[in-house]
């Protein structure tokens, strides 16, 4: 008598396809992974070998950082284009203090940190506060960091001095796993406790999600909307410092080419696991498939242009592919 | 011979011409069936409404004939021939519109451009209008012969956005007819319009359906049902239940029709337990769950509370165990006034005392602090986060009490607040109802969501608007029945609403507002249907130019 029973008596065969798309739908991005995977395993040699996935995972670590930054303005829906500018001064930044004036390691690496918070500030108090548009705003922050890095650097690169310690860490192993994947793993767990299992993280959906009903419920869709930008920038210039050690050498403009693929990292992982929506696990899984990629192609010995192409051909698929799964759920 | 016989058999018209047929439809979704091998005939010139429960199915089979979403069997015919819509446009060119309850007008243009969006697109199909340019000379004699029908003439070069709700919704109607469809789809088109606005809208539609197009009307209103419609159609879990001549049917039984008997039964049960107090009540007995406060004085009073220029000198004093109604016009200040209430708006004048104390309310959160709920009006645009589960969305202005430190809110507290509530509001479907995305419930269901989001705290002051939009009469009654309850136990309602019976059945006391200001309170016998109804129309005269 219930609805329950009517639908499953005689439930017309549509329904079951619609299921049948759900069940396969989520694959996709996995399907896309695995094929990549076996496509370059046959077309190279030394692909598939635990060295260089090893490799490809140490890559991974400071673009994961960057791009599960990116996912907390994403899910917001809003977005930050400083992140690689922002990580670029962070480099130039903690190596001058610490490399180049010898000061503390530790006081450089908050000094910088600090910064990047306040840049990151900055962002939100224009697009939150001043009501901005992201894009205006996080573009004009960009190029005013990239001039930061040239005025703190004197325009000279950046060599010797750099705290031996961390600059082994950046290169070591702990037991087979690179230490930097460790470090990212910990960004990762935080990020992801962060947006699934705080309250911030729930306001942050809900302002994602309707940011009227969200400020009528009584959240601080403002402040909210701020913070998004200061962790963004903060991931970012942990990333940038952490990159500063591993390189023991900063030049400006040459920082993490983190900008696109962090784009094109989230858009896959709101493919993956939950469908339209940014997710931190999906970006991680976004930044493997590009790396993975990008390690192929090289592999491969094409020209290094051709991974800007494949970065591009791959960010739109992953919007066409998360735009097709939307339009399919909304009939 | 034959022929005479038929026609004093059927004296509205001779043989009634089928325009768009409906055989066997069915269309599934996952876990329901939203609708079940409906059939439906529409007559030249017919007005036929369309009445059922949220989730019921109409929206679904709106959808479907207006070519947004497609059956999973069944047939539709136009004039007799079978056709498939393959996207809204197709339908569109078959001569279906569809004029959707959301008022849909881009407030930036003109009232002419916005009745020309769209057009230069006009197929070849239509003839009448073809302008690739958008201001060509032809379309305009269309449009201004459209205006004019509808009286729009003096708004055309008014920007849209700043056209008042019932001339946004006659554009609307507009630009669905310049494309001459043969049937036209009317979805909940009086939704916040006030009976003055909602006769206007009638006096245009009807003769606008008995010379050009047969007209699908879709309403939670009952009388305008029966009002406006030769037949109605009564669907029920996505079947059509009942179809009748609009004329040999009362308010009575199409209530009865929609609501079904087992709920029929269900609500009477609700309603006795009531006076026991028993297990039949919705809300668990909050009897002393809010802070016992001197019955003189009130829980919420307002003096010379103004935010210009949408809100202008209210005083009002509401208390514990009462319900006070607002009525008024649309654009009468309703919503500001809880706006300001609820610290939304900027207050340039007077105070808000709150339990004798005077409280400086300048966020949401504040008014959250101080006792108060609110329930948005638009509930769509305003409460709902479509995205995120039941769960969250009810827990949300709450989530700080349910956890460690305030930062991690812990799920089985969240699930525990929310479970017991929606099984009291008769969330529905139930099973798994609390993990689910709250887009994939019906709009009834989603309004009873927001009420449980005020339910779980501590307000005692409860500022709602128009909380029954949009929902069916079984939903109705139990938000009806909450608002009982949550006096009963000693809070003060404060309640916006348009329709002059839901007032009447609540309030004991009823402000009219008009220009952002209180003109006229009524109270004790003068709280009826009629006499709230005309005092909101004259309330509108007396100042209408």
């Amino acid at each position: 008598m219930s609805v329950a029973n009517a639908a499953s008596t005689d439930s017309p065969t549509g329904a079951k396809h619609r299921t049948a798309f759900e069940l396969l739908a989520p694959l996709g991005v996995p399907i896309m992974a695995i094929g990549i995977i076996i496509f370059f395993s046959f077309a190279t040699t030394g692909f598939l070998t635990v060295e260089n996935f090893t490799n490809i995972f140490a890559n991974s670590a400071l673009p994961v950082i960057v791009a599960v930054g990116l996912t907390i303005p994403l899910v917001m829906g809003e977005f930050d284009l400083s992140i690689a500018a922002m990580a670029g001064f962070a480099t130039i930044l903690y190596s001058q203090l610490a490399a180049k004036e010898g000061l503390d390691p530790t006081v450089s690496i908050l000094i910088t940190l600090v910064a990047c918070i306040g840049a990151g500030a900055f962002n939100g108090l224009m697009v939150a506060y001043v009501g901005l548009p992201a894009l205006v705003a996080t573009i004009a922050m960009s190029s005013f960091l990239i001039g930061m890095e040239f005025y703190i650097s004197g325009s000279a690169q950046i060599y010797g001095g750099f705290p031996e310690a961390l600059v082994a860490f950046g290169r070591s192993n702990i037991g087979p796993v690179p230490a930097l994947v460790i470090v990212a793993a910990a960004i990762v767990l935080l990020l992801w406790l962060t947006l699934e299992k705080t309250v911030f993280g729930r306001y942050v959906k809900a302002v994602g999600g309707n940011a009227e009903a969200a400020r009528l419920a009584g959240v601080n869709v403002l402040q909210t909307r701020a913070l998004g930008f200061v962790i963004c920038a903060l991931a970012a210039g942990i990333a940038g410092v952490i990159f500063a050690n591993k390189q023991a050498v900063a030049y400006p403009l040459a920082g993490l080419d983190v900008l696109l693929p962090s784009f094109t990292a989230a858009f896959i992982g709101a493919a993956t696991f939950r469908f339209g929506e940014f997710n931190v696990l999906g970006t991680v899984v976004g930044v493997l498939i590009t790396q993975i990629t990008a390690n192929g192609l090289i592999l491969l010995g094409v020209p290094n242009y051709t991974t800007y192409i494949f970065q591009g051909v791959i960010l739109l698929v992953a919007l066409i592919f998360a735009r097709v799964v939307a339009l399919r759920q909304v009939n | 011979m034959a022929v005479e016989t038929q026609s004093l058999k059927y004296p509205r018209r001779d043989p009634p011409l089928t325009v768009l047929g409906v055989r066997a439809l069915s269309k599934g979704y996952p876990g329901t069936l939203a609708l079940d091998r409906v059939t439906l005939d529409l007559a030249m010139n017919e007005i036929l409404g369309l009445a059922g429960h949220n989730g019921a199915g109409k929206s679904t089979l709106t959808r479907v004939l207006a070519g947004a979403s497609k059956p999973d069997s069944g047939e539709i015919t136009l004039d007799g021939e079978s056709v498939r819509f393959r996207s809204p446009d197709d339908a569109k060119r078959h001569g279906i519109a569809l004029v959707p309850q959301p008022l849909m007008i881009v407030p930036n243009l003109t009232a002419l451009e916005n009745m020309l969006l769209g057009m230069q697109r006009r197929s070849a199909r239509t003839e009448q209008i073809r302008p690739w340019f958008a201001h060509a000379r032809n379309a305009h004699q269309a449009v201004d012969a459209m205006a004019e029908h509808l009286h729009l003439t003096p708004f055309l070069n008014v920007k849209a956005g700043r056209l008042r709700p019932v001339t946004q919704r006659l554009l609307m109607i507009g630009r669905a007819m310049l494309r001459s469809p043969r049937v036209i789809i009317l979805d909940e088109p009086t939704a916040n319009l006030s009976r003055p606005e909602v006769d206007m809208l009638f006096s245009i539609v009807r003769p606008l359906a008995r010379t050009s197009a047969s007209v699908v009307y879709i309403t939670h209103r009952l009388d305008e049902m029966l009002d406006l419609c030769d037949r109605v159609m009564v669907m029920r879990q996505g079947r059509v239940i009942a179809e009748k001549d609009a004329r040999h049917m009362d308010k009575h039984e199409l209530g009865n029709l929609i609501a079904g008997s087992d709920l029929s039964a269900e609500l009477k049960a609700l309603v006795s337990g009531v006076d026991v107090h028993g297990p039949g009540r919705i809300i668990q007995s909050t009897a002393g769950r809010f802070r016992a406060v001197d019955a003189a004085v009130p829980l919420l009073r307002c003096e010379k509370l103004s935010s210009r220029p949408r809100t202008r000198n209210i005083d009002l004093a509401l208390r514990g165990g009462e319900v006070l109604g607002i009525a008024g016009l649309d654009g009468s200040g309703r919503t500001s006034l809880l706006r300001t209430l609820w610290g939304d708006r900027q207050i340039t004048g007077g105070r808000i005392v709150i339990r004798g104390k005077e409280m400086l309310v300048t966020s949401p959160r504040k008014a959250i602090a101080a006792g108060m709920a609110y329930l948005p009006e638009e509930r769509g645009a305003n409460a709902v986060f479509p995205g995120m589960s039941v769960a969250a969305n009810a827990t949300l202005p709450w989530l700080r009490r349910f956890g460690a430190l305030g930062i991690f809110p812990s799920a089985s507290t969240e699930l525990s607040q929310v479970s017991g509530l929606l099984a009291r509001l008769d969330v529905r479907p139930l099973k798994g109802a609390a993990h689910r995305k709250i887009r994939t419930f019906s709009g009834g269901n989603q309004q009873k969501v927001v009420i449980a989001r005020w339910l779980i705290g501590i307000a005692d002051i409860f500022l709602f608007d128009e909380p029954t939009q949009g929902i069916d009469v079984g939903a109705r009654e139990q938000v009806y029945e909450v608002i009982r309850e949550l006096a009963a136990d000693g809070a003060g309602i404060l309640i916006v609403s348009s329709e002059a019976e839901e007032l009447a059945r609540l309030c004991s006391r009823i402000h009219i507002m008009h220009s952002g200001t209180i003109v006229q309170t009524l109270a004790g016998d003068e709280v009826t249907e009629t006499i709230i109804s005309r005092a909101t129309i004259e309330s509108g005269a007396e100042m209408a130019p």
